[in-house]
């Protein structure tokens, strides 16, 4: 080594701490190494930070990703929020002009199965809203002054947590809700709400097993509209006789009142 | 499935380790994880199939985190002080080590720069190039901050780091 003390630059002694040495290079950094203790004691330092470094932190790596960031899932709130934007939406509703038609304009390509998926969900959404919203004297099961005894009793029954939506600021007061079966045989909650002019919008959540993710979709049957999304293990429905901005406006507070839950 | 969100949800775990690291609290971490991946989800234009998606993450994760920082540094006293001369002495004492969270406590002491260097390389095992990338600087400037941080960290280690220290 020609007399110098260590023929390396600091550089490498990092490098021999990080393993990102060649071959060659490590016997010259090891032969310093062993001539001198101060190094020596240096390096292991080093060593011993990066240990103590990973033993810390490096469990983290280890745990299930929670829901909420897995891309998939981002991705289809960011449609959804990009569908709950006015401006957005308007410009939908003019290429979708086709009357009670699909929109189907889901950027995740689940395709036919989403769509099919999404259909299922609409059609007994809309059936019940059919059944129940012209119901004068038994709209609901539960009524709304019993609001609290409702919300714990469609949680437990749902096995997850149900907020209910605030419509007021549409100018919907919550008539109250109903417990009902969907076509596979789970359970599903509706709750139903009405303005001072009578209209009714009911909420439609249901257990429902489709695996999908899927942004807004919108149908409508006659007169009745109804907005569906997927969550992987639940359906969920808007739907009312009433146009389909003030329903969307209605969509985009009971969207994010439940997702604020999960 | 899309190949894109499959490159994302590959190198979760690895943002959250490090993002842990980074805010060492939970909800933190996972909140500029998700900040992240919102993110990169909205330029999926700019992702490169072909290129290093896991330095193309940390760095859109590191830029929310600076930002997120200076937010939040108007409180007084977070100024990071490089030079270790600056450091007020430590009185000695007798040290009960705790294995980890010395170190914890330490890392917490360096200036943000240096501690991700070390972080990058200690859990990530990232080459020197790869942390260039990722913070967008110089490997000169890499070795440079590895090695300041480094050493930093040993001396705070053999004085003893900040309320851990206890005197018997």
């Amino acid at each position: 080594m020609n007399g110098k003390p260590y023929d390396f630059d600091e550089s490498e002694l990092h490098a021999w701490v990080d393993g990102q040495l060649t071959e060659e290079r490590r016997a010259a950094v090891e032969a310093a190494l062993a001539a001198d203790d101060g190094l020596a004691a240096r390096a292991a330092a080093y060593r011993e930070q990066n240990d103590e470094i990973r033993a810390l932190f490096g469990a983290t790596a280890l745990e299930p990703v929670p829901r909420h960031l897995q891309p998939q899932r981002i991705a289809a709130r960011r449609n959804r929020r990009r569908w709950l934007m006015p401006v957005a939406a308007s410009v939908i509703w003019l290429a979708a002009g086709l009357a009670g038609g699909w929109i189907a304009h889901d950027r995740l390509g689940g395709g036919g199965a989403t769509v099919e998926a999404a259909r299922h969900v609409a059609s007994q959404a809309l059936s019940a809203h059919r059944v129940y919203a012209v119901e004068v004297r038994h709209p609901v099961e539960v009524f709304a002054d019993e609001e609290a005894h409702l919300v714990k009793w469609l949680s437990k029954r749902l096995g997850h947590d149900i907020r209910v939506p605030d419509l007021a600021s549409q100018g919907f007061r919550l008539v109250g809700g109903r417990l009902l079966p969907t076509a596979d045989g789970e359970p599903a909650a509706q709750f139903m709400y009405e303005n001072t002019g009578g209209q009714r919008v009911t909420v439609y959540v249901s257990l429902y097993h489709s695996g999908q993710e899927t942004a807004f979709r919108y149908q409508a049957v006659q007169d009745v509209g109804a907005f569906i999304w997927l969550e992987p293990e639940r359906g969920y429905a808007v739907a009312g006789d009433i146009p389909r901005e003030p329903l969307l406006a209605v969509s985009r507070i009971v969207y994010d009142t439940l997702e604020a839950v999960e | 499935m899309d190949l894109f969100c499959d490159s994302l949800e590959r190198w979760i775990p690895n943002l959250r380790r490090y993002a842990r690291a980074l805010t060492r609290d939970r909800e933190q971490a996972d909140d500029l994880v998700q900040d992240c991946l919102e993110r990169a989800l909205s330029r999926r234009h700019l992702w490169n199939e072909d290129g290093n998606t896991r330095a193309w993450l940390f760095t859109i994760m590191h830029n929310i985190h600076a930002n997120d920082t200076r937010r939040n540094s108007n409180r007084p006293g977070t100024v990071p002080i490089e030079d270790d001369a600056a450091q007020p002495a430590r009185p000695p004492g007798q040290m009960l080590r705790v294995a980890g969270l010395e170190t914890a406590a330490a890392l917490q002491e360096l200036p943000d720069e240096q501690r991700q260097v070390i972080l990058l390389v200690a859990l990530e095992g990232m080459t020197y190039g790869e942390v260039a990338e990722t913070l967008g600087v110089a490997q000169g400037t890499v070795m440079s901050r590895l090695s300041r941080g480094r050493e930093r960290l040993r001396r705070l280690m053999e004085d003893g780091a900040p309320g851990l220290r206890i005197v018997k």
